[in-house]
């Protein structure tokens, strides 16, 4: 192709078959005439009208040329996967697999990735966040809170932003309807909320419906819990329990594309307004846990904000004192506050990007494992299609057009593969939005089949993306293959049998395979150990009831005729469920403070909880300085702060949260937190006001009784709220540490599952192509008095030494991964050798039955059929 | 015996007129002159298509040449089939033709 030639004839070169090159030759020999008797601008467009005249028949012969060859290669991919039935079957069923459970992936986080897009300014909206540490903490931590006074003072420097939203959490939305109370959580915010976030106003005036104190929008669904069908809620007064009331100024639609999640809006003002909170609020030393500053601004004033933020750290929230320390304000792109950074007291809805990259990698993993069967299998197969591809070659075929052959069958079985996803998905779908993970912070896959077209556009590329994928390596090596030598017969154009490349593949295989099946059976291990732990205090018999807003002594003096109860404790805080207070503990001379988990209670509940005690004494009501200045601590808090036995700790002095106290006893220790922590530093203080909860221990068989009578007698309280009532044995056993636990065991264990069933299958196939090329020598072997089993070992013993190493190298990484996060955990069990051995016999096992299924079929094989094939 | 299209006789006749400068360019050129307005390219090199598969031509692709941007000419000449059809057409016109005047031209 010269150089100088017009772009058209080289685009005409470009897509018209090669049969009618000669006709772009004459258009280029008739410019190159008319260009040298009438100059180049008169050739140009004298070409260009020749080529618009014709276009009709160019474009026919363009289409025609590409469908031909798209036809015969899809009949040529449609004899290849039909005719190889097994083949095809193992690869559209590993693929499958694979893809469903890539396309769950892919589905969870471009569904994540919608949250808070539909807001107009989602672009150019950022959340503040803050790397703050808090006075009862060491060091900082980012949290996604910031001061509250934040968008006020940037507001006032005035920088150019468009709006700063206050969002303030905890509002409990709790009204009182006939002689119930109806909860309707949400958030409080102002005005510029609705002006800065797109949620649809069905009813009520969007500039002013968050203006007035008292002031709350409802979503169409709490209103309807509200008032029932057919009452228009707008005007209505709604009364809380402490009388405060609320008017309906409007309804708005919640989003669940959106990390704030509401039942109802409250006016900010409430809060600002109100003679207690509103003093509370307007200093940002008290108010950093609850309020989010949003801002809206112009892309060029991001800068000055950033200086602004920087020099409002360290005049208008800097604390002299250090108890609170700002290290830096951070702005947080609102489209990325979802599958974001981990981040302390996050608001709504939150799935961390951790997560995310967890279930990519789990994907990408397995979605190798069946890539690369297919890679392989089809290498070993394509042996038998040397003598095609070389008479292809001679006949004139492009090294391109071979190559497309061998990416269109892998699209072929790769759609065919989309078809068992889709299947597979189906029942997948359902099964992965229940989990708790997942609908407990309710982050399920929400799409909408009809509505949401981009779904078929991802798993069609990603089907396309597989297929080519897949197939590149194949088709590159088959295009490689020399005709003449294939013809000659004097060679195979390669060896494709004898390929490192399979060695390395299967070996990894089989090292996944042993990582993920020690992995599912040590966290199997550990779930079964949490779900039996022994939380080291009673469980059996015991009922705990929210107190609400009824006082505990009215409660207690209620209940304390029903002959089903034994005792009657209060606390502040049902232990083991997941969530702790905090109290730190100093001891003179230590370098940091203890952070231990508190409990607030009274002088019954160590009987109660049946907690031990190992030295010292019990609460005291009669004594003054028990309600004040006592504590009772846990044998591994006394260990912490250095006391040498609970003996020796008991009289000594603490301060607790800053004030002085001294030990009075120890008890011994009990499951705090979470079944997954053991031995974490406890402390106990006779506080009544803090109480949430009666503890109430029953007869033998007495739960039900007491929880009937305590059911009758509550009705009998100055109170709206109905009853809650928890059997603590009912509430760890469906602990939902351990329900988020069987989860993540789910998920790793499917994947698991799935690893090695598709492993297992690619070894299926290498073993049948490798017993059917070696027929002839198998039939030598065993004329020349061969015995079945040398024959089985022959065909196996490749496989057995890649098994070997695969599991060599597995298994050290299986035993460090697992050991890592086991360590993690306080109450983790330790991870046996046991398991280990248990898991490479299962994978030995499953390799050897696979291979030995097809070798020991062509060690049976008679001699003669052997020989003559 | 199959008779030929007015346009696939023109086309075997100036394939003849030009012997052995008979290819794609000069075989539209020479059309263009004849009847005096363009062809395009699909009149010109689908009808010869279809009589090279049909056995009235014969074609070859010569060796790549320079100035075609280093693409060859396809090049053709009548076949035996194809000089004994264009014959049979012009003994057909000329029996029809015997014995009447040209229309007269008004």
């Amino acid at each position: 192709m010269s150089i100088g030639e017009p772009i058209a004839l080289r685009v005409l070169a470009y897509v018209l078959p090669k049969d009618l090159h000669h006709l772009v030759g004459d258009l280029s020999e008739e410019h190159d005439w008319f260009k040298s008797e009438y100059g180049p601008a008169r050739a140009r467009s004298r070409l260009l009208a020749v080529i618009l005249h014709s276009l009709p028949f160019l474009l026919q012969q363009y289409v025609l040329w590409h469908a031909m060859m798209w036809s015969h290669h899809l009949k040529t991919g449609y004899r290849v996967v039909s005719r190889n039935m097994a083949f095809s079957a193992i690869n559209v069923f590993g693929l499958g697999v694979s893809m469903a459970l890539c396309l769950l992936v892919l589905l969870f986080i471009a569904d994540q990735r919608r949250y808070d897009t539909f807001h107009e300014n989602a672009d150019r909206t950022y959340r503040i966040v803050s790397e703050y540490k808090s006075p009862s903490n060491v060091d900082t931590e980012v949290y996604a809170t910031s001061p509250s006074t934040m968008g006020e003072l940037l507001l006032a420097e005035g920088i150019g932003m468009d709006h700063a939203v206050h969002v303030r959490d905890g509002f409990t939305g709790e009204f009182i309807v006939g002689d119930d109370a109806v909860q309707i959580p949400g958030m409080f915010a102002g005005p510029e909320f609705l002006a800065t976030f797109d949620f649809p106003m069905l009813d009520g005036d969007r500039e002013s419906a968050l203006s007035a104190p008292g002031s709350i929008l409802l979503t169409p669904e709490s209103a309807t819990k509200l008032f029932g069908q057919g009452v228009n809620p707008v005007g209505q007064v709604l009364v809380e329990p402490g009388d405060r009331t609320f008017t309906v100024t409007g309804i708005i639609e919640a989003n669940p594309h959106s990390h704030f999640r509401f039942e109802a809006l409250a006016s900010l003002s409430t809060l600002t307004q109100d003679p207690v909170a509103g003093v509370q609020i307007a200093d940002w030393r008290n108010s950093m846990s609850r309020s989010y500053t949003y801002v809206v601004l112009p892309d060029d004033a991001v800068g000055r904000l950033q200086q602004t933020l920087e020099r409002l750290r360290t005049t208008a929230f800097e604390d002299p004192s250090g108890e609170h320390r700002y290290d830096a304000f951070m702005l947080q792109p609102l489209t990325e506050i979802n599958l974001g950074d981990l981040m302390a007291n996050q608001l709504g809805a939150v799935m961390p990007r951790v997560a995310a990259f967890f279930l990519a990698g789990f994907g990408l993993v397995i979605m190798l494992i069946a890539g690369f069967n297919y890679v392989t299998l089809t290498i070993a197969r394509g042996a038998s299609r040397f003598k095609e591809i070389g008479i292809r070659r001679t006949m004139g075929a492009e090294k391109s057009s071979i190559f497309l052959q061998f990416i269109v069958e892998a699209i072929l079985i790769a759609l065919l593969a989309l078809g068992m996803a889709a299947g597979i998905l189906i029942w997948l779908l359902p099964a992965f939005n229940s989990l708790a993970l997942i609908s407990f912070s309710e982050n399920q896959i929400l799409i909408d089949l009809g509505k949401d077209m981009w779904i078929y556009g991802l798993a069609i590329a990603f089907t396309l993306a597989v297929g080519i994928l897949a197939g590149a390596y194949p088709a590159s090596r088959f295009t490689r293959v020399d005709p003449t030598a294939v013809l000659a017969g004097t060679g195979s154009g390669g060896t494709p049998e004898r390929g490192r490349f399979r060695k390395v593949v299967t070996t990894a295989q089989f090292a996944f395979s042993i990582v993920f099946v020690v992995t599912s059976l040590v966290m199997l291990g550990q779930f079964r150990h949490m779900a039996n732990t022994d939380y080291g205090f009673n469980r059996e018999h015991i009922v705990n009831i929210a107190l609400q807003d009824v006082p505990f002594d009215r409660l207690k003096s209620t209940l304390a005729t029903n002959p089903a109860i034994l005792r009657i404790a209060g606390s502040d805080k049902v232990p083991g469920l997941g969530s702790t207070n905090g109290a730190w503990l100093y001891r003179t001379g230590l370098a940091d403070s203890v952070n231990s988990h508190h409990f607030s209670v009274d002088e019954e509940w160590l009987e109660v909880m049946g907690l031990e005690l190992l030295a010292g004494r019990n609460f005291d009501p009669a004594r003054a300085t028990d309600s004040t200045d006592a504590v009772i601590l846990g044998a591994s808090a006394t260990k912490s702060l250095g006391f040498a036995s609970p003996v020796e700790a008991v009289g000594a002095v603490l301060t607790v949260d800053g004030h002085p106290t001294s030990i009075i006893g120890v008890i011994a220790d009990f499951i705090s937190a979470s079944p997954m922590v053991s031995g974490d530093p406890i402390s106990v203080r006779y506080r009544p006001a803090e109480f949430r909860y009666a503890v109430v221990t029953t007869v033998p068989g007495g739960v039900q009784d007491a929880i009937s009578g305590i059911t009758r007698e509550w009705s009998q309280l100055p109170t709206v709220h109905a009853p809650i009532l928890q059997v603590l044995d009912d509430e760890l056993t469906d602990n939902f540490i351990v329900l988020i636990f069987a989860d993540m065991l789910s998920i790793v264990g499917v994947f698991a599952f799935f690893a090695v069933l598709i492993s297992c299958l690619g070894l299926f196939g290498m073993a049948m192509y490798a017993a059917r090329h070696r027929t002839r020598e198998i039939g030598i072997r065993q004329a020349l008095g061969a015995s079945h089993e040398q024959v089985a070992l022959l065909l196996s013993r490749e496989t057995i030494v890649m098994m070997l190493i695969g599991v060599g190298i597995g298994t050290p990484v299986a035993w460090l991964l697992n050991n890592f996060w086991l360590s993690n955990l306080s109450n983790g069990i330790e991870p046996s050798v046991g398991i280990v051995v248990w898991s490479v016999l299962l994978i030995a096992v499953l390799a050897v039955l696979t291979v030995a299924s097809q070798t020991v079929r062509a060690a049976r094989s008679r001699v003669v059929d052997n020989l003559r094939n | 015996m199959d008779y030929l299209s007015r346009t696939e006789e023109l086309i075997l006749l100036v394939v003849w007129r030009l012997q052995d400068d008979a290819y794609g360019l000069t075989i539209r050129s020479l059309l263009g002159e004849l009847t005096g307005s363009e062809w395009s390219i699909g009149a010109v090199y689908s009808p010869l298509k279809r009589l090279a598969r049909a056995g009235f031509l014969e074609s070859w692709d010569s060796d790549p040449i320079e100035v075609r941007g280093g693409r060859s000419k396809r090049c053709y000449r009548l076949s035996d089939k194809g000089i004994r059809a264009l014959s049979a057409v012009r003994t057909l016109t000329e029996t029809a033709w015997a014995g009447l005047t040209p229309v007269p031209s008004r």
